[in-house]
C-alpha cells in the first residue's frame, strides 16, 4: 500500500496527457473542414484516445479512492480528485495538491 | 445495533445517491450494449446489399459452402427444373417456401427459395424455361428436424440431402433465397446473415463495460463509506484532514 501514491501519479499524469490529447482530437474533428486531412485524423484518433482514457481512468479512479481512504482526507477533496481525471489539465494541479499533502501530512 | 445505525434517517441521503447513481451506470451500460448490437446486426443486413457476384465466382458445385459468403448477393442462370419443386414447412409465421432447382449449364442445380406464402395451396404453378435469379447465398439447412411424411413434397427443412431426392442430378451445397421474390410470392427471410466483424461497433461494448465498471465502484464506494464511517461508531466522527 506504500506504492500507491507513486501509482496514483503515474495514472494522474497518463489520464492527464490523454484527456489533453483528446480535447486536441476532438478540436481537430469538429473544428476543421469535413473531408480535410487534419479531421479524418481527428475522427480516426478520437475513438482511440477516448477509449484509452475511460479504461485508465477507471483504474485512477479506485487507485485515487483508496489513496484518499488510506490518508483518511475530506470528501470534496476525495471527489475534486476522482473528477480531475474528466476535466482538462485540473488533474495536474490536483496531483501537486496530493502529493503536498502525502509529504506533509500534519499540514494542509 | 450496526444495521439500525446504518438506516439512521441522516444516512438515508447517501443510501438514495448510491442507489440512484447505481441505476444510472446499469442504465448507460445497457443503452451502450443495446447500440453495440444494433450496430452489428445493421451491418450484418449491410452486407446483404453488396453488389450481386456471379455464383461461380462464390462457390463451384462440388465446393463445400464458403463460409464467409453468407448471405452474399449472387446471380445464377439456368434452367428451372419444375418437378423438383418442394415446399418447406414452418416459415416464417407458420408459412411455406416455395424452393425450386435451377439447372445450372454444367449439369448441377441449385435450389432457389422463389419466395413465402401462408399456404400450400396458395403457391404459384412453379416456373419452367430458363432464367436469370438475383438473390443471397445461403448455406444449406441441418437442424435435425425429421420429415414426418416421405411420400409428399413438404420438408420440415432446406437439407440438401433431403432435397436431392425430389431431382436427378447434383446440386450445390448452398441454396439461394431470391430477392426479389418469384411472381404470387413474398419475400422469404434469410435464415442465415453474414457475421459482423469482430471491431464493430467495439467503441460502444468497451463503454457498456465501463459503465457496469463505474456501477461496481459506487458499490464499492458505498460499503467503504458503511464499514469506515458509520458502522464502527456513530457517535464518533471520522478524523479528516
Amino acid at each position: 500500500m506504500q506504492k500507491l501514491f507513486p501509482i496514483y501519479r503515474v495514472l494522474a499524469y497518463v489520464v492527464g496527457t490523454l484527456l489533453i490529447l483528446l480535447v486536441l482530437g476532438m478540436a481537430m474533428k469538429y473544428l476543421f473542414a469535413e473531408g480535410s486531412s487534419v479531421q479524418d485524423f481527428g475522427k480516426q484518433f478520437t475513438p482511440i484516445v477516448a477509449v484509452g482514457h475511460g479504461y485508465i481512468y477507471m483504474v485512477y479512479l479506485v487507485v485515487a479512492f483508496l489513496l484518499a481512504r488510506r490518508e483518511r482526507w475530506s470528501v470534496p477533496f476525495t471527489v475534486v480528485m476522482l473528477a480531475a481525471g474528466l476535466i482538462p489539465v485540473l488533474i495536474f494541479w490536483v496531483e501537486k495538491q496530493v502529493e503536498h499533502k502525502v509529504l506533509n501530512p500534519t499540514t494542509a | 445495533m450496526p444495521l439500525s445505525r446504518a438506516l439512521q434517517p441522516r444516512h438515508w441521503g447517501f443510501h438514495l445517491l448510491a442507489l440512484g447513481l447505481l441505476a444510472t451506470t446499469i442504465g448507460l451500460g445497457v443503452w451502450q450494449y443495446d447500440a453495440w448490437s444494433i450496430r452489428r446486426e445493421a451491418e450484418s443486413r449491410d452486407l446483404t446489399r453488396v453488389q450481386p457476384i456471379p455464383l461461380a465466382d462464390a462457390m463451384g458445385p462440388d465446393d463445400a459452402f464458403p463460409g464467409n459468403r453468407v448471405g452474399q448477393p449472387v446471380t445464377v442462370s439456368g434452367t428451372w427444373v419444375p418437378s423438383g419443386t418442394v415446399y418447406i414447412s414452418g416459415r416464417e409465421r407458420d408459412g411455406f417456401w416455395a424452393v425450386t432447382p435451377l439447372s445450372t449449364p454444367d449439369g448441377s442445380a441449385i435450389e432457389v427459395v422463389r419466395g413465402w406464402a401462408a399456404t400450400r395451396a396458395a403457391m404459384p404453378q412453379p416456373p419452367s424455361g430458363t432464367a436469370t435469379v438475383t438473390g443471397s447465398l445461403q448455406p444449406p439447412e441441418g437442424n435435425g428436424s425429421v420429415d414426418t411424411d416421405s411420400s409428399d413434397d413438404v420438408l420440415p427443412q432446406l437439407r440438401i440431402a433431403d432435397a436431392i431426392q425430389y431431382v436427378d442430378q447434383d446440386l450445390f451445397s448452398a441454396y439461394v433465397v431470391m430477392t426479389p421474390p418469384g411472381p404470387g410470392l413474398a419475400q422469404a427471410d434469410l435464415a442465415a446473415l453474414p457475421d459482423a466483424g469482430a471491431f464493430t461497433a467495439l467503441r460502444n461494448l468497451l463503454y457498456a463495460f465501463e459503465w457496469w465498471f463505474f456501477g461496481c465502484f459506487v458499490v464499492f464506494v458505498w460499503w467503504r463509506w458503511l464499514r469506515d464511517d458509520v458502522l464502527p461508531d456513530a457517535g464518533r466522527q471520522p478524523v479528516t484532514r
